[in-house]
């Protein structure tokens, strides 16, 4: 293994581990302000002040998860331009919008989330600071979206029509052709030519290279929209705001059942704010599943190498679950690595080169590449299809309580240990979802059309540098959770209002 | 698009975002002077939890627009991004490791308060003030790197040694001057609030006092590291030493005069250390709201005199540089409407933030 390929794969570790980590405030932040909305709407409608009490814990917790998550948000974001500086010029052409409007989303996000712990009590009119919460909700919202949509873009490259078709004959049209083509393809030819040899692709993103390009072809992108007006945009941004939202209400949910597990006491209280909670999570939960299919359809038309990745297929066959839900047909036969490697090499245009290899050898060898991640992810999504369908039991049981109010009187303590469970099957699920997307597009950062080795920054990333991220990430979360946990143990004035 | 509106984007949301920043770092330390005074004085404890109170309920106008930062910079400006990230690689991840402590401690310090017992609780302060200074520490870095290009070695392709750009000589005296200045800024502001809160608790006044004196005294040891600057730039960026003299000194060539902002810099700062001087021994509410008012006028100043003194150029290097324009992104047509739309929103939404606040520190404050 050469050094290069050491620091990409650990460079991939390190950002996969700076991910995780903010996934984790991320689930907090998006699905703790769902579940906001829903019990302060409950606290004031039935003039309840449980509901409202356990808003403000939530609204507590919430406000000290989000510093960490934005402090984590700041680490990804520099990650992405200091470790993978490669995507500088992505950032500067097709995801300049989502970020840009990102911007918007966070300053609604931020100042809200501080204006509702800080006004609460405050208004005559709850109803007004129920307003608040949930505009603050919203924009938590609105910020995950704009930023999967970035991840979307990476994952199925909009707006490049058939330029990936060209280099990889099994791959599908991105969208409508708004990119400068000659322009993409001579950056390419670039790119792998300065790999070649210096081993590193951002060391030409320089004001002269660009300058060069720029005056030779024109303009990159005609439509700086064209990341959001993806499919695969639209369907993975519902995906990942419903996978955030249920993880982050199944923690409450958790905590909830494990308090009235724990005081027999109180359980009462504790299972009927449970069963608020877990209801809301066990809806979505269902909804997920069905918006999953939605999600695989994407998979399947837009990435075929992980949809071979997925379904096993190293020999085109049938994938009952995807032939099923997607034709009708368990037996539908899917077409396999033997399929793409077979029309690699019948490739249309063998001859045309990218700095000196041609599109044949390239579209053979990165397929192969695909090929050897598949039992990785395939063993990735089988878990995670086991695990869903232990979540989908648990929460189908949470739902029937709506329907079979007798039968479950007296055998609450099976939904309690079923709440138990919740706050570890959806993150598992989600995670594993998460590694599969992740995985599923290598052997690129951008499906079909650059490789990690193009973008990463010129500098060692090194086991130095991975400790002093590590640390610092250990040294925010655990002083995060012990401030959660001292402020729950001994909860703020506003809190005790309630309990007055 | 000219470079015109992204300048301007860049200089509007770059001088918010120092501002808040510089009085943060200055609270954070004078809360925790004060928290260190309450081990002997327990009644100090109260005082220095009200000038913890602004930093909290501000230091989320820093971070968004740190945030904000970096993406315009990135967006429209992508291969200065990519320049400073290459070779600044150390200098950044100590500000990104400083933002994550600095925040989560932040945190910690405001709602483990009489919660831990009080040595913890200043170890978690100590933590949260050194990590703020943490973040100018290797941000600073950047503005040595475009002042002095130091460890860039080859444009294109984009070579550089980001051990050598650690030994940048613009740097030292840059960092310690945008230190010292973020005490200074950050103590008078503490001065003014504490000085509108002694209106209910007399103790208060006292602690506006010290604030005053501490933070216009900071005024000599800024001088001093200010003329240190001020000499090393003669050396190693002729240019925009060029532009900040040019009124008043016989220099080289420079197609911009920054002169005045310099000069009205330094003879705020002299004023600040005057009147702050002269509050410490004859306090008057109305000079303890000026102060803080002029120290921030004054920082503005010294950024634009700063900043816009290397223009035409983004990155100086002796008497010429390179021009921002060809730092500018082109790949793309940036609608100038949109970016004024996402600006206006931005700058509402911080308008009605700090109306809220104003209206949470007058009522809740006092209370």
């Amino acid at each position: 293994m050469s050094p290069e390929t050491i620091d990409v794969s650990f460079a991939l570790t390190l950002s996969s581990i700076g991910i995780y980590v903010h996934a984790i405030t991320v689930a907090i932040v998006i699905g703790f302000s769902i579940a906001l909305v829903v019990l302060e709407f409950l606290g004031i409608k039935k003039k309840d002040k449980e509901y409202i009490k356990l808003a403000k814990k939530v609204a507590i917790f919430l406000i000290i998860a989000f510093v960490f998550g934005a402090a984590t948000g700041t680490l990804v974001e520099f990650g992405l331009i200091q470790v993978w500086n490669g995507v500088i010029l992505a950032i500067g052409s097709y995801v300049f919008l989502p970020l840009y409007l990102e911007l918007v989303a966070f300053v609604i996000e931020a100042g809200l989330l501080i204006a509702l712990v800080y006004t609460w009590d405050k208004f005559k009119n709850p109803w007004t600071h129920w307003t608040i919460t949930v505009v603050y909700a919203v924009g938590a919202l609105f910020s995950g979206a704009l930023i999967t949509s970035v991840n979307s873009w990476m994952q199925a490259p909009w707006g490049t029509g058939d330029l990936v078709k060209l280099i990889y004959p099994w791959a599908p049209s991105y969208g409508p052709n708004l990119s400068n083509v000659d322009f993409l393809v001579e950056l390419k030819i670039i790119l792998v030519d300065n790999s070649l040899k210096n081993g590193y692709g951002p060391s030409l993103i320089t004001p002269t290279v660009l300058e060069q390009l720029i005056n030779k072809h024109g303009i990159l992108l005609k439509d700086p929209w064209v990341s959001l007006t993806s499919p695969v945009a639209l369907i993975s941004v519902i995906h990942q705001l419903l996978a955030t939202t249920i993880v982050g209400v199944f923690w409450i949910a958790g905590a909830l059942s494990y308090k009235a597990l724990r005081n027999v006491e109180k359980r009462e209280k504790y299972f009927k704010l449970f069963k608020s909670v877990a209801l809301i999570g066990a809806i979505l939960f269902i909804v997920q599943g069905i918006e999953g299919h939605e999600q695989g359809l994407m998979v399947y038309l837009y990435q075929p190498t992980k949809f071979a990745m997925i379904a096993g297929l190293e020999k085109s066959g049938a994938y009952p679950p995807a032939g099923l839900t997607l034709f009708g047909d368990p037996n539908y036969i899917f077409k396999g690595f033997d399929y793409l490697l077979q029309v690699s090499e019948n490739h249309p245009n063998p001859d045309i080169k990218i700095a000196g290899i041609s599109l044949k050898e390239i579209a053979i060898s990165d397929t192969l590449k695909a090929l050897e991640k598949l039992p990785l992810v395939k063993v990735l999504y089988e878990v995670k299809l086991l695990l869903a369908g232990i979540g989908v039991i648990i929460s189908l049981m949470i739902l029937s309580t709506l329907v079979f109010k007798k039968f479950w009187v007296g055998r609450e303590k099976i939904l309690l240990y079923g709440g138990l469970a919740m706050p570890f099957i959806p993150p598992a699920v989600a995670g594993l979802g998460w590694a599969v997307r992740e995985i599923g597009r290598k052997p690129w950062t951008v499906y079909g059309l650059l490789y990690p080795e193009e973008l990463i920054t010129l500098n060692p990333v090194n086991l130095w540098v991975g400790l002093a991220i590590l640390a610092g990430i250990i040294a925010g979360l655990l002083l995060t959770f012990w401030t959660a946990y001292k402020v729950l143990q001994k909860p703020p004035r506003f809190l005790l209002e309630v309990e007055e | 698009m000219d470079v015109t509106l992204p300048i301007l984007v860049l200089g509007l949301i770059l001088l918010i975002h120092l501002t808040f920043v510089n009085i943060n770092i200055g609270l954070g330390f004078y809360s925790l002077i004060l928290r260190f005074i309450s081990l002997r004085r327990s009644e100090v404890a109260r005082t220095a939890r009200k000038v913890f109170k602004f930093l909290v309920a501000t230091e989320v106008v820093s971070g968004v627009y740190g945030t904000m930062i970096t993406v315009v910079l990135a967006g429209l400006f992508p291969t200065l991004v990519n320049i400073a990230a290459t070779i600044l690689f150390i200098p950044l991840i100590i500000s990104i490791l400083g933002i994550l402590i600095r925040l989560t401690s932040i945190v910690a310090y405001w709602y483990t308060w009489d919660r831990v017992n009080v040595k913890t609780h200043l170890s978690i302060g100590i933590v949260m003030a050194v990590s703020g200074l943490m973040i100018p520490g290797g941000f600073r870095y950047i503005f040595a790197l475009i002042n002095n290009p130091v460890g860039l070695k080859s444009l294109t392709p984009l070579l550089g040694d980001p051990i050598e750009a650690l030994f940048n000589p613009v740097y030292p005296p840059l960092l310690l001057h945008t230190w010292i200045g973020a005490l200074s800024i950050g103590f008078l502001t503490a001065a003014a609030g504490l000085s509108w809160t002694s209106r209910r608790s007399g103790e208060d006044l006292e602690w506006s006092r010290h604030a005053s004196l501490l933070g216009s005294l900071m005024i000599i040891p800024q001088g001093i590291v200010g003329f240190w600057f001020w000499s090393t730039l003669s050396f190693h960026s002729r240019y925009l030493f060029n532009s900040i003299n040019k009124s008043f000194l016989p220099v080289g060539e420079s197609s911009i005069d920054m002169g005045h902002s310099f000069l009205g810099m330094v003879l705020l700062a002299i004023v600040i250390l005057v009147m702050g001087v002269a509050y410490y021994y004859k306090p008057d509410k109305k000079v303890a709201y000026i102060l803080p008012s002029l120290a921030i006028i004054s920082l503005i100043l010294g950024e634009i005199a700063h900043d816009v003194g290397r223009l035409p150029y983004m990155v100086i290097i002796g008497e010429k540089g390179i021009e921002a324009s060809a730092f500018l992104n082109k790949l793309i047509i940036i609608d100038p409407i949109l970016i004024g739309v996402g600006v206006a929103s931005i700058l509402i939404m911080t308008g009605v933030f700090l109306i809220l606040l104003y209206h949470y520190l007058a009522k809740g404050f006092l209370q």
